[in-house]
């Protein structure tokens, strides 16, 4: 089965400026799946259509083989935006937030139990937080705040992640930190990524697939390929088309 | 303090005061933290509208306010949540628009005023037996729904796009902050008055947030900040023959002060501290 399918999906914020027209991208169960490209090239949007928060001008999008509209399992899906602390000021420790992604799973209108929380505790240790659980959310670094946002989208123990990188405040080391954080977890618990990273050179260690997000899919394959296509590209510039139709799922 | 105690009058003041103590801190956090601080002013200026047309119409105007606010939140929260960016401006025309409607209502309403402005200002002698059922009634509702979605609640406030991705009705849950906004401004303005309603929601938890260091703590030490200041002002505007509202209003702008104050000077200490280490 498919984690994601993007069918035919056109997208526009403004009808003057497509942001994607007529987009096509299966990613299978399990993968580990890096989108790069260009600032303003729309992997963001692209994120946000996926789990619904945007809504495609044409075509269709299924999420573990239900179409969007239908889809009703969010238990198994968790996003984390690419700005996950809109208030640096918000008065939260990193436990609290990290138990708040324990809320929809609990359901609505029940207490959150010791179970929930011993989870915390375990996924606190996973992101390597733990001697920060106490600490208030804004006084954390850009990476121990992405460590915290991910421990927050494990305690809900979700089938599919989709990650949108922060671009700002995490160095080259924290970033190959977490990815390989999310490959070990990628690995252990057979859970799917789908995450934008804006390190194309380092994230073609972890990740297992690439897709390049530039007006529409220019890559879509391997990440050895992908230097390969990069090299391509520097040379004569294929036409967009020839790439975006590529499937190896 | 306990001599005050013989009076009926200031039994239920105080036992209104204490309900409305707790109500107004624990919405206002959320309010604060939503960047929403404002709408308990305009709620209020609203409920007065709705005091006067109770007035009016011989309805007891606890009840016509809260109909009114209730009706004014769901607007307000349904533009909001349409055109976030025009949020500000709709609170405006809602707030101006109560504020005008009441003026007009009052202007009918020939015989005693001074019964409508103990509603503006907050009086502790004018509290009746009927006002203290309906507040406790009413607060014994807000605070069970909020217990009831208080987790939801502060996952939407943390991160909305989040809450949404993972199957919280968010959208249910906003329309439901708004409507406990309006019922707590119409529990609260017997006490403190329509003019300071809202003041009750906020400087309490602006002065929690300068002390507290979790979400759990900010929602405590708030609590127990409006509750130092609704008694300690009942009590001062008993003993000292002065206006409720306000007493109660500036005991909490003080004990606000008093925390910033603190928290500032802790901050310059460690920020020397810190220059002296690196020297
Ligand atoms: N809310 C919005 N309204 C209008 N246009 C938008 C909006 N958000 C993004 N855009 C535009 O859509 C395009 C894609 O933006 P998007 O945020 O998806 O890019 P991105 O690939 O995530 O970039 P970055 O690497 O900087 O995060 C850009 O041209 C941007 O200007
Ligand atoms: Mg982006």
């Amino acid at each position: 089965m498919n984690v994601l399918a993007i069918k035919e999906v056109s997208f526009s914020y403004l009808p003057s400026q497509p942001v994607f027209e007529q987009i096509n991208l299966t990613i299978g169960q399990g993968r580990f799946l890096a989108m790069v490209g260009p600032n303003g090239a729309g992997k963001s949007t692209l994120l946000k259509l996926c789990v619904g928060l945007l809504k495609p001008t044409a075509g269709r999008i299924e999420l573990l083989g239900t179409p969007l509209e239908q889809f009703k399992d969010w238990s198994k899906v968790v996003y984390i935006a690419q700005q996950t602390l809109r208030d640096r000021n918000f008065p939260a420790t990193v436990e609290e937030v990290v138990a708040m992604g324990r809320v929809a799973p609990a359901g609505i209108g029940n207490r959150l139990k010791k179970a929930d929380y011993d989870l915390v505790e375990e996924m606190l240790i996973t992101v390597g937080m733990q001697d920060f659980r106490k600490r208030m959310i804004g006084e954390l670094s850009g990476g121990q705040q992405q460590r915290v946002a991910i421990a927050k989208a494990l305690v809900a123990k979700p089938e599919v992640l989709l990650l949108d990188e922060a671009t700002s405040g995490v160095d080259t080391a924290t970033r190959e930190n977490i990815y390989s954080l999310l490959r070990s977890i990628n690995q252990a618990q057979r859970m799917s990524i789908i995450m934008v990273s804006h390190d194309v050179e380092c994230i073609s260690h972890y990740a297992d697939q690439i897709a390049n997000v530039d007006g529409g899919i220019t890559y879509y394959g391997d990440p050895a390929d992908f230097q390969q296509f990069c090299r391509l590209q520097r040379g004569s510039r294929p036409a967009q088309g020839d790439w975006g139709e590529i499937s190896y799922v | 303090m306990f001599e005050l105690l013989q009076y009926d009058f200031m039994q239920r003041a105080l036992l209104a005061g204490i309900l409305v103590g707790i109500l107004c801190p624990v919405i206002g956090v959320f309010l604060i933290l939503r960047r929403q601080s404002l709408i308990g002013d305009g709620l209020g200026h609203i409920a007065f509208a709705g005091v006067t047309a109770g007035w009016l119409l011989g309805v007891y105007p606890v009840l016509s306010a809260t109909v009114v606010t209730v009706l004014s939140a769901l607007g307000i929260e349904e533009l909001r949540s349409r055109r976030p960016v025009f949020a500000d401006m709709v609170l405006a025309i809602f707030f101006y628009s109560g504020i005008a409607v009441a003026i007009i209502l009052s202007s009918m309403v020939k015989s005693n005023n001074v019964n409508l402005i103990s509603y503006l200002f907050g009086s502790i002698v004018t509290v009746s037996e009927s006002d203290v059922q309906t507040i406790a009634g009413l607060t014994v509702v807000v605070l069970g729904i909020l217990f009831f979605i208080f987790k939801e609640l502060v996952a939407v406030t943390f991160d909305e796009e989040a809450a949404r991705v993972s199957g919280i009705p968010v959208k249910k849950i906003n329309t439901m902050i708004a409507v406990l906004t309006a019922l707590t401004v119409s529990v609260s303005m017997r006490i403190v008055g329509i003019l300071l309603v809202s003041a009750l929601m906020v400087i309490p938890v602006a002065a929690s947030l300068q002390l507290s260091r979790s979400f759990r703590s900010t929602l405590i030490n708030a609590v127990i900040i409006s509750e130092i200041s609704v008694l300690a002002g009942l009590v001062l505007s008993f003993r000292a023959d002065l206006a409720t509202g306000g007493t109660i209003v500036m005991t909490a702008v003080t004990i606000f002060i008093g925390a910033f104050l603190s928290k500032q000077l802790n901050g310059f200490s460690l920020a020397r501290m810190g220059t002296h280490k690196s020297e």
